[in-house]
């Protein structure tokens, strides 16, 4: 179940639990699913993130309480859920991208091989997007890959790093600091406002895989 | 079409702001003070939410090559067309060849520019609002520079209007803020709570269009247990690590981890827009019935005029 509270005087924040887990990130997915087939009367958009969903409002259009009410009733069906788009990433971890793979290796005891083989094997899920356009929040790092964030974070990381910290792994959508650990780039542009029938490269709902290849094959890529 | 001679310290083109995309990360952007703003395309008869320009601290030269109608509304910069001062808050007839000069700011902090027609950039996202992080909008996804030229969009009505003075922005340099205790409100101490009503802050240094940074009494939180990320709205007032409030505003990214302290009602986001660093805030609380009350009031206000 979830719980309605005011979150200003234009939002409302919607709790589904606390902790990050499987249950709550599809009980979310379900829930938004529902609110775009529902298009209630005034609300203008959401966000959601990985234990709650913000409901941007028009309070000309619907009042708090009506939404409430209205946000109460929606139902969440888990269990009709599809198991979602699988979105594969090509990833190069060749050494001129995979720029701290050797700190991984320390902290995990792990060699290169292994640390390739472990990122590229699970089906991530993506909990949420945030942080800059495009960026995807996921799930299910093997435990065996996780690691300290950098201690000194970069001021500049290129867009399309692949990076992993803590038990999270990513992509940088665009030129931006950070303080993960880097292990490859990849060659497809997460958010690119000019590629008009998908500008984010991977949305909420999503399943996530990285698949190796080389440098030679990251250089045609965008031939 | 007009040319940018000089683009002073920061000016962008801005409108209504991109609100379709906030579930993929992209913030919302838009003119800050959104009553000068739809205030200034009113003054040349365009819909509202046409692109205007939007012009920080120091305005920019701009010269037109046709004959045209604009408003400027929001801060005053001691605007002049061919060097003769010209009246904010009223259309301005520009004739081919003209050009605008603005000085820089002496209170207040934002001048939007309306053109007849609007500017007609293209929309990216759905929107023409700069957000310069992720090179979206505007001119290339920039603040303006020199030599840029903008075209104009289509011509609307030609008809002489002018803002009644109570719909003219108030700038001061200490204003209060009207507030909602936001959803991590509980987790401050008490005296943190307390302190943070009944002192004064200052907007620091390192203020922007993604939020203002405050300066003034530290607000310590009783629970340090890390937040899960969550998604965050304008307006929002949070507290780092460092005690110092942040209120986030348009260029704000959608998601963030600190706790929440407050909320700063729709109805007075504007007036913080024209703060700038030094400018001093106070926050006062008020309750969900009377910040919807005060938006309802000034809605009305607005839609009798617009």
């Amino acid at each position: 179940m979830f719980s309605v509270q005011a979150y200003g005087d234009s939002a409302v924040l919607i709790e589904f639990g606390t902790e990050i887990n499987e249950q709550t990130r599809l009980e979310i997915l379900s829930f938004t699913e529902q609110l775009k087939e529902d298009k209630i009367e005034g609300v203008i958009n959401w966000i959601p993130a990985y234990t709650t969903v913000v409901i941007v409002y028009d309070v000309f259009k619907i009042s708090f309480l009506q939404l409430k009410r209205e946000l109460e009733k929606v139902q969440i069906k888990v269990q009709d859920l599809g198991l979602g788009r699988l979105v594969r990433i090509p990833v190069c971890y060749d050494t001129k991208f995979s720029l701290d793979i050797e700190e991984v290796m320390l902290q995990t005891g792990l060699s290169r091989d292994e640390i390739i083989e472990l990122h590229t094997t699970p089906e991530y899920q993506v909990h949420m997007l945030g942080f800059v356009p495009g960026f995807f929040y996921l799930g299910g790092l093997d435990t065996r890959l996780h690691c300290g964030r950098k201690e000194k974070p970069r001021i500049k990381i290129e867009a399309g790093a692949v990076g992993i910290a803590g038990s999270q792994t990513g992509v940088y959508p665009l030129e931006s600091p950070g303080g993960w650990q880097l292990l490859g780039k990849t060659p497809i542009a997460m958010f690119d406002k000019d590629r008009k029938d998908r500008p984010f490269y991977v949305r909420q709902g999503d399943r996530v895989q990285f698949y190796e290849i080389t440098l030679e094959q990251y250089k045609q890529f965008n031939l | 079409m007009i040319e940018i001679l000089k683009p002073g310290f920061l000016s962008l083109v801005q409108d209504a702001g991109r609100k379709a995309y906030m579930d993929c990360g992209v913030p919302v952007s838009g003119a800050m003070d959104s009553d000068s703003y739809l205030l200034a395309n009113w003054l040349v008869g365009n819909s509202l939410d046409a692109a205007v320009l939007e012009v920080t601290l120091i305005g920019p030269q701009i010269l037109f090559t046709r004959e045209t109608c604009i408003g400027i509304t929001g801060a005053a910069m001691n605007a002049t067309i061919d060097n003769k001062p010209v009246t904010m808050y009223e259309t301005i007839k520009v004739s081919k060849g003209s050009v605008l000069k603005f000085g820089s700011v002496k209170t207040g902090c934002r001048t939007y520019i309306s053109f007849e027609g609007g500017l007609n950039v293209s929309k990216e996202l759905g929107s023409r609002s700069t957000y310069v992080y992720a090179k979206l909008g505007g001119v290339k996804g920039r603040a303006l520079q020199k030599g840029d030229c903008i075209p104009l969009g289509k011509t609307t009505l030609r008809k002489f209007r002018k803002v009644p003075l109570e719909y003219h922005q108030t700038v001061s340099s200490i204003i209060v803020l009207r507030v909602l205790p936001s959803i991590e409100h509980t987790h401050f101490e008490k005296e943190s709570i307390a302190k943070f009503y009944s002192t004064e802050y200052t907007i620091g240094s390192q203020s922007n269009r993604m939020g203002y940074r405050l300066e003034g009494a530290r607000l310590a939180i009783n629970d340090h247990k890390e937040l899960v990320s969550s998604g965050i709205v304008q307006g929002t007032i949070q507290i780092p690590s460092n005690g110092q409030p942040i209120i986030l505003l348009s260029d704000a990214q959608t998601t963030g981890g600190y706790p929440r302290i407050a909320n700063v009602i729709a109805a007075d986001l504007s007036l913080l827009a024209q703060q700038k660093p030094g400018d001093r805030v106070r926050f006062r609380k008020v309750s969900l019935e009377e910040a919807h009350h005060l938006n309802l009031i000034k809605t009305e206000k607005f839609a009798a005029l617009l």
